[in-house]
Formats: structure tokens, sequence, C-alpha cells
């Protein structure tokens, strides 16, 4: 495939992205404010029985102007990158995220990598053993791993590993700078527990990948040729092997966001998760509307990297 | 022989008790040092100390910032950073200011940073908790750099109960001037420094090595730490993940009373009401709502709900330890299931009545409660149906009058009986507050016993309002439950105050220490 064609279909998958964020921008705006409740009421709390006082924090906070009008201004200082303050508290919305996001990062890519490190070793070696007893047990186990929702594989790593064991912190966060050591202990719990709940996708299509490949005529001939098993395992039936796994990992990436949040509650690990919970209980609009935002960008962001990762790896996608 | 033999026995005995006396005081005797891991059931949306923001913010407040006086242990009210007080005539508070307090950027406390401090509590863009109950404040008056005189418009017996609160902190003039943002910062007397607040995270204080009360306070450090799900919080606490934790679930009180390694810290102060829509049919009948009165088991509620570590309330909400409490009205509502088809009858709806009762999903105790009522209420022919919205929407329903019953668990903000004036005063202002709820005659009664300053007289006064409130019938009590903080047993010197003062037990961090 010629440059220019392959950089014209960078930028149309780039524009799209982009139209996607905005729609659900937008979407999200609206649907907050269709949602009952008011922030005002919450934020006035005890003393919010009198009209006038709502009328008149309302005004201050420019929630009585129109939608369209508060609509447009929102939009605008988010296509400068300004994210606004948070009603409740008042603080810079972007400086939080700045602080939440990297902690949710963190937590999904050191998952993402046990789930990877977790599912593609062992899916190979149940290929290698297809139907024998260490098969079975492989695969019976990630069935197991599948059907736990990730809250109770949390709750149970709670208790036995927190509560019973004292192996590592129940609940928290340290700083890495306060306490390197401490910070690795209480990310272990939840990144194990998001791992598990989809190191067994990445283990059955690896498994499923690795049995199709070794089936196919090529795999024969590098036999034939002399080369030795580790080599034809590597080289050639892993390798040709991984393509559904990255889609899955791609798949399986923007569901973690999702699950994230609610691992996040459990474990109480301080990343964007109870930003968007303490905003959506409080009809926080702002806060509600950056965090969802920043996480739709995020998985749209992934799908993107999954669909440029497969021309890399795969030549023939570069046609389509 | 004898003698020498009982000689020996008693010497023996004494040296025993006396050596177990010793044991006891070294045990009791706090040791300095450590930080606290405290956990909160949320964290604070600001940290403004004039602003009620919530009682776990409070509790973060109440460790950096001090008021004129103060709840001391047992819930008296005690000096703070006002050494004593006198009044002139009736209406005149002169407050004297404790010599040589510092703020914790240096500054010296004076009488112009209280009249700052209780101009910007009256301000009404300050959205303090405290301005509507201050409103007999006419002005603050510097009369030297040490005294202070509040000047009040009528005689109001509850000043020295209100102030006390936490809302009530003197701020330093000069910082706030300054340009601090006292949403974002603290910077106050009390015996914590503030560190950083790191959202999300944590809140973290140090101690003031320069605070007035000698010897206090005992912990190097106080670590806030944000756990919003009481089940995961009581996992931390269990865990050694933090030390202290705020908002016990009733469920779990029995269970963390019994186990060795922890401690709870608990008493009445939470009560459970219903607050009906008197603007809708039928609750605009006085018969309907005392036969809803009558319908409730109210023993059942405090098995099933608290778990029975509460008391019911037959009559005056007042607490019962108060001198206010009327025993009269004690047993006014009691289970009466015919009493309450009786009332239905006449009222027109023997046939049996369809009700709908609201209660925030947000709290399990309201929800749980809801529950309970409806299989209550279904005994007498009333068939409720549940709507169960979160917090935010119930505020929102509320005070735009749309429901008809809610249920509601509510507290006394204050230790004094005037807190019933934010139940049932014409103007009150108070968020569950009744929609449309007005009585010339439980106005006039409030007023006169905000103003007397005889404790007999108060008593007489608040007595009538209760037994005419109950008749009237605006609101349903159910029953006190109680509230409270669980610790590691290592944590000694943190004390639960008592009754409704429990969301105040802040105060006692100052003399909490680790035995560890």
């Amino acid at each position: 495939m010629p440059r220019v064609a392959m950089g014209a279909y960078v930028l149309r998958r780039l524009i799209a992205a982009a139209a996607m964020t905005a729609a659900i921008a937008t979407a999200v705006f609206l649907l907050l404010r269709a949602v009952p409740g008011d922030v005002v009421v919450v934020m006035l709390g005890e003393n919010a029985a009198s009209p006038d006082k709502i009328a008149a924090m309302r005004h201050a906070l420019g929630l009585d102007r129109p939608l369209l009008e508060q609509y447009t201004v929102w939009l605008a200082h988010l296509a400068r990158g300004d994210f606004g303050t948070s009603i409740l508290s008042g603080r810079s919305i972007g400086a939080e995220l700045a602080v939440r996001v990297p902690r949710s990062l963190e937590l999904g890519v050191f998952a993402l990598a046990a789930a990877v490190l977790l599912g593609i070793p062992l899916g190979t070696l149940a290929a290698r053993r297809a139907g024998r007893p260490l098969d079975l047990a492989i695969t019976g186990v990630s069935v197991l791993g599948l059907t736990f929702p990730s809250f109770v594989v949390g709750s149970v790593f709670v208790l036995v590993f927190g509560l019973v064991l004292h192996w590592f912190p129940a609940t928290g966060y340290v700083a890495f700078s306060d306490d390197p050591l401490g910070h690795v202990r209480h990310l272990v719990l939840p990144a194990l527990t998001l791992a598990l709940t989809f190191a067994p996708v990445v283990l059955r299509m690896t498994r499923a990948g690795m049995l199709e490949t070794l089936s196919q005529d090529f795999v024969r001939t590098a036999r034939a040729k002399g080369l030795a098993e580790r080599a034809v395992m590597v080289r050639h039936v892993l390798r040709n092997s991984l393509i559904p796994v990255i889609t899955v990992l791609g798949l399986q990436a923007g569901e973690l966001i999702g699950r994230i949040v609610l691992i996040e509650y459990i474990f109480n690990w301080p990343g964007v998760s109870s930003l968007l919970l303490t905003g959506a209980f409080e009809r926080d609009y702002p806060l509600v509307q950056a965090v969802v935002v920043v996480v739709a960008a995020a998985f749209v962001l992934i799908n993107l990297l999954v669909d440029l990762t497969y021309m890399l790896v795969d030549p023939r996608i570069r046609l389509a | 022989m004898m003698r020498i033999l009982a000689a020996l026995v008693a010497a023996v005995v004494l040296t025993g008790l006396g050596a177990a006396s010793w044991a006891a005081g070294a045990a009791d005797q706090p040791k300095r040092g450590g930080t606290l891991i405290y956990g909160l059931s949320t964290e604070p949306p600001d940290l403004d100390p004039h602003v009620n923001s919530g009682a776990s913010a409070g509790t973060v407040k109440m460790a950096v910032y001090q008021g004129l006086v103060r709840y001391g242990h047992g819930g008296s009210i005690e000096p703070a950073l006002a050494e004593h007080w006198g009044l002139v005539g009736q209406t005149q508070y002169v407050f004297h200011l404790r010599p040589g307090v510092k703020f914790h950027n240096g500054d010296p406390l004076t009488a112009s940073d209280v009249k700052f401090s209780l101009d910007r509590i009256l301000d009404p863009r300050t959205g303090s908790a405290l301005r509507s109950s201050l409103r007999a404040v006419k002005r603050v008056e510097v009369m030297d750099p040490m005294t202070v005189k509040i000047v009040l418009s009528q005689p109001f017996a509850p000043l020295l109960a209100y102030l006390a609160q936490p809302y009530g902190a003197i701020v330093d003039a000069k910082f706030v001037q300054g340009g601090a943002n006292l949403r974002s910062t603290m910077m106050g007397t009390g015996p914590f420094k503030f560190v950083s607040w790191e959202p999300g995270q944590r809140v973290r204080l140090v101690r003031n090595e320069a605070y007035w009360e000698p010897g206090k306070p005992y912990l190097d450090a106080i670590n806030f730490v944000p756990l919003a799900d009481a089940q995961t919080r009581l996992t931390a606490l269990r865990a050694g993940d933090i030390m202290l934790m705020d908002f016990v679930p009733q469920e779990q009180m029995n269970a963390i009373a019994r186990d060795s390694q922890l401690r709870l810290y608990a008493d009445v102060g939470i009560f459970m009401c219903i607050i009906f829509n008197p603007q809708r049919k039928p609750y605009d009948d006085v018969r309907v709502r005392q036969a809803i009165a009558y319908a409730i088991d109210r023993d059942a509620v405090v098995k099933t709900i608290f778990d029975g570590r509460g008391t019911p309330i037959t009559g005056d909400v007042i607490p019962a330890s108060w001198w206010a409490h009327d025993r009269n009205a004690d047993g006014m509502y009691t289970y009466r299931p015919d009493k309450a088809r009786q009332l239905l009858r006449e009222a027109g709806y023997g046939d049996g009545l369809r009700i709908t009762i609201m209660a925030p999903i947000t709290y399990s105790l309201h929800t749980r409660t809801a529950q309970v009522l409806q299989a209550q209420l279904a005994k007498v022919g009333i068939q409720a149906q549940l709507d169960l919205p979160e917090w935010a929407v119930v505020l929102n329903r509320h005070n735009q009058g749309d429901f008809a019953i809610e249920v509601r668990g509510l507290s006394a903000s204050v230790n004094d009986p005037d807190f019933l004036s934010l139940f049932y005063e014409s103007d009150s202002p108070y968020y569950p507050k009744q929609v449309g709820f007005k009585d010339a005659q439980l106005d006039q009664w409030l007023d006169e016993a905000r103003v007397v300053g005889n404790q007999a007289i108060r008593k007489q006064l608040y007595a009538k309002i209760e037994e005419r409130a109950l008749t009237l019938a605006p609101w349903v009590y159910i029953a006190w439950g109680d509230q409270g903080e669980a610790a590691r047993a290592y944590v000694r010197g943190y004390d639960h105050y008592p009754g409704p003062l429990g969301t105040y037990s802040g105060y006692s961090l100052s003399s909490t220490w680790l035995a560890k």
C-alpha cells in the first residue's frame, strides 16, 4: 500500500475518533441535565430549604443560564483543554485528573501486563498438551476465572490475603514517592484481581490460535526441515497465533476501564472512579462530564491504537 | 503467729494491689508519638470551618480549628479560646480571650480575629451553618485586644451551645484577608496543623507544637483517608490499614463490640422518623397521620434496623437523658393496630389505603426502615409502595414537595432543645423541614423558650411544644439508634460524645494516643 494511502487512512481514523469523543461529550452533557437531582441543593445541605438561597447559588454558578449557552461555554473551554472547576470543591478538575488518571492508568497497565504474562505462557502450555490432564486443568481453572465477577474475586482476595494471611494491605494507597515498597504492596491485590478477570480470555485465545496454527502446513514444513521444537513454537506458531490475542486485548482494554471503576472502589484505590462516583452522587456536572469525556477519549484512543497495531502486525489489513 | 501470718497476708495483698494499680496507671499513661490513620466515610468536599459540609469533614476541621467555647468529654460546654465570659444584662456576652494563644502561622489570637470570624459566619455569602441559628446576634464589638462583646437583639439562651459547635471556629483575620482560600486550606489554633490535602488519598495533619493545652496533643500526625463504602472501611479497620473509622454500619456494631482487637465507640445519635406531605391528600387529615403513628411497632424497628442498639420514641423526641425531656409524653404513640384501624375508618379509609413511601437508596438504614414500615403498615390495611431514589434526588423532591411520605434519619444538631425549632418553626431553613407545615402557636412557644433563661420555665414550654407537635403529628418519630466509631484496641483516649453530640467526637482527637 502506498504511503499516502496509509497516511490518509490514519488521518481518517483520527478524525472519526475526535468526532466520536465530541459526540460522547454532547451526550453526557445532555444526559446529566436530564437526570433529576440538583447540585445546588446537595451543596447547601442543611440550609437548602430557602428558595432564595438556591436561586442565588444557582446564579453564582451560572446554572441559571440557557442550556445552549452553558453547553457552548463548556465545549469551548474543553476544546482548549480546560475542564473547568468542580462545583462542590471549587478545585480545578484538570489538576485533579492529572493526579488521578495516572493512578488508574498504572492499575490498568499492570493488570494488562499480568494478564498477558499469565495468559500467553499458560495458553501455549495448554495448546501443546491439548486434551491431556494439564490442558484440562488449565482450561478448567480459566473457566472459573471467567465465571467469577471481578468484585467477587476482589472481595475474596481482600479476605484471604488481606484479613487472614496479612500478606498484603487489604485496601488503600501509598504514593510511590512516600514509600516505594508500600506502593507496590498496595498495588498487588487490585492489579491481580483485574488481571485474573481477563487472563483467562488471553489464555483461551492463545490456546485456540496455537491449535489452529499447529495444524497448518508451514508448521509441518518447519518441523520437517529439522527446526528445534522451541524455535518452531516461538518463531512460527506463537507469532502467527497472536493476532486474535491482540484483538481480544484491545477489546478487553476497553472493558478494563469499566472494571477499574469497580476494583478501585473495592480496594479504595484513589483513581478516577471515586471522582466519578462522588461527582455522580452529588450531581457535580462539570466533574462528571470531565471524567466521562476523559474515559471515553481513552476508550476511543485504545480502539484506534488496536486498529493501527493490526496494520503493523498483519500487512493484509492495510488493504481494507 | 496468727498475727504475723495475717500481717504477711495483708502485706502481700497490699503489694499486689499496689502493683496492679501501678500497672494500670502505666497502661493508661498517654504515650506521645505515632500517626493515627482515620478512615472517613466521605472525603471532605471543602475545608471551610464555617460551612457544614458533612460530619466527616467536620471531624477534620475540628482538629485544626477552635471556637470560643467547645464541647468537652461528656458533652459539657467548656472554655476553649475564651478563658472566661460573663453576661452583662440579658443581651450582652463579654468573652475574655485566653492569653498567649497563637495561630499555626505564629500570629497571636486577638479580639479582631474573633470579630472577623463571627462576622464571616453571619455574612450570608459564606453560607455558614450557624447563620440562621445566630440571628439574635446584632453585632460583635472589639473592646480591647483580648476582649470581645457579642450584642444580642433579644435574650438567647442557647448561644453558648451553638458557639460550642465546630462551626463557631475562629480564623485568622489577616490570613483570610491576605487571600487564603479557606475551602482548600486550613489554618487555626487547634491541636493539629494542616499539611496537605491530596484529593482521594488523604488529608494530612501534624502536631501543633505550640498548642496551648499543656502536653497535648499526643499524636505526631493524623492521616484522614476517605473510604466511602462502609464494608470496605470496616475491612480496612480489621486488616489494620486504618486505626479508626467513622459511621460504623449499625448491623455490625454487636460484632465489633465482641471483637477483642477492636473497640466500639457508640451512643444514641440518630433518630428515624416519617415526614408527611400535608399538602397532599390524605395526609392533610391528622387522623391518617396519627393512624400511621399507631401502626408502627417501634420495638420491632429497633430490633431489625439497629440490631437492638436503640430506643423506641413513643413520645418526646428530646433525648431521655436531657433535662428538657418530657416524661409525661412518653407512651403517647405505642403500637396499637386497633386504634390505627379505627382512625383510618373515621377518616374514611376503612377499606384500605394505598400509599408511597420515599426513602434514599443511598443509605441502607433508611431503605431498611422503609421496608420494615411497609410490612407493618400492611397489617392495618395500608398498602405501601416503596419509592427509592438516590440522595440527591430525595433532597430535590423534598424541596419541591414531590413526595407523600418520606423516611429520614436525623439528629439534634445542638445540645439544646432549641433544635426543635429547626423542625417545627414556620420559617426554618432546615433541609428536612416539612413543606407547608405552619403552626402559629408552636412558633410563639419556640420563640419564648429560646429567650427565657430559667431552665424550669423552658422545660415547661418544651413540654407544651412537644405535646402539641405530637398531637398535630407533622412528623412521626420511630426510634433513636446508636451511631458511632470503631477503632483498633490500641487506640486510647478517644471518646464518643453522648447523644446527638456524637458527630463532634472529633474534639477528643487532641487526647487520643496509640498504645503500641
